[in-house]
């Protein structure tokens, strides 16, 4: 989160665009920047189960991340119509997604679906005059974990929520390194453009120790609502 | 939202033109010149693109921006976006009604879903900001 938030003010608000593909050392919660830590997510079975817990600065609903490939692009430039850029940041998936013979396809707001199926979710943020889009694109689902450590008023809505789930969202079937080389090449596609690899500068990092430090590290960051 | 120029000395020292007509950002925000300083909102075209508002984040009384810097959140059902300062000043009241209803941003951009009220500290950056047809025109460029 907090390279995210580094890229965002160090490259977006000075007019870059940066796509950065990561994944998780251990399976992670995220919180919307509005959301209630304790409205959406059981801390005590977290903690039990070792998932952190933490708050974007993208807005959205909680998801928990593990079986999956997760991006974040900013951008200094983009089009100032909301839906505009979902499809037009959600076509780097769809065209990478079809790189690996899948036929995805953009669903309105926010999500790239296959067969209807969504396979993609995204939350965005404009700050500092620059866009930070959060996406992830699942691999694999395990539903029945996921409603075990996010909040679901009862046990009957659960099973609700757990068959809706498992009937609206699925994983793409693909390895990590797979899908991320095909969203590179997505990205691409997408934007026309080639990507040059780059790396945090010394000064990125030092930046990103101190918004790590000064926010996501901070109980205070995840807890303030 | 009456002009009681007398009353007040910043209005005395505001230069007329920027008091005399709403006045926007190329962040589509609105200024309106108060008794006691300035009103803060985001325009029609703003609210149109963010959908439903479901939540703002206020500054707290009291606290002084720079230019651009960012006060206020707004979350809305597409995407969550900064509130900037439209000038250097310190922000004196804020529209508490958005807590318990953020839909007050889409109803009544100009109105009941004002954000903050402000003291500038300077008057040129208010003469400086959009005037209306240049605001048209801004929004009209971005409509193409």
């Amino acid at each position: 989160m907090a390279v995210d938030e580094c890229l965002l003010y160090r490259y977006g608000a000075a007019g870059d665009t940066v796509l950065r593909i990561y994944g998780w050392s251990r399976p992670c919660i995220t919180i919307g920047y509005f959301q209630g830590v304790r409205e959406e997510v059981n801390l005590e079975r977290c903690e039990h189960s070792r998932v952190d817990v933490v708050r974007r600065i993208t807005g959205g609903g909680a998801v928990f991340h593990d079986m999956e490939v997760t991006y974040s692009l900013v951008a200094g430039r983009f089009p100032l119509d909301i839906m505009a850029s979902y499809r037009s940041i959600c076509d780097m998936v769809v065209l990478g997604l079809g790189r690996m013979g899948l036929d995805a396809s953009f669903s309105p707001l926010n999500d790239v679906t296959i067969n209807g199926k969504k396979v993609c979710g995204n939350a965005q943020t404009r700050k500092g005059g620059a866009l930070l889009q959060h996406g992830t694109i699942l691999l694999d689902v395990d539903v029945k974990k996921m409603f075990s450590l996010l909040n679901v008023p009862t046990a009957k809505i659960r099973d609700k929520a757990i068959a809706d789930v498992k009937e609206r969202v699925a994983g793409i079937g693909r390895t990590f390194e797979q899908t991320a080389e095909a969203l590179k090449g997505g990205a691409q596609d997408a934007f026309g453009c080639e990507l040059d690899a780059m790396s945090l500068s010394r000064e990125d990092i030092a930046e990103c120790r101190r918004i790590m430090a000064a926010r996501y590290s901070q109980e205070s960051w995840t807890h303030r609502r | 939202m009456g002009l009681s120029a007398t009353e007040n000395s910043f209005l005395k020292k505001m230069p007329k033109s920027a008091l005399l007509a709403r006045r926007y950002t190329e962040e589509h925000e609105w200024v309106d010149a108060i008794d006691d300083g300035i009103i803060v909102g985001i325009t029609e075209f703003a609210q149109d693109q963010l959908g439903d508002v479901v939540s703002v984040e206020l500054p707290e009384v009291g606290v002084s921006y720079r230019h651009n810097d960012a006060m206020a959140i707004i979350d809305s059902v597409k995407t969550s976006t900064d509130v900037y300062s439209p000038v250097d000043g310190r922000v004196t009241h804020v529209n508490e009604n958005l807590l318990s209803q953020p839909e007050l941003i889409n109803k009544s951009p100009y109105q009941d879903g004002w954000i903050v009220k402000m003291v500038p500290e300077n008057r040129a950056q208010l003469d400086s900001m959009l005037t209306q047809d240049q605001y048209d025109e801004l929004v009209g460029s971005a409509e193409k």
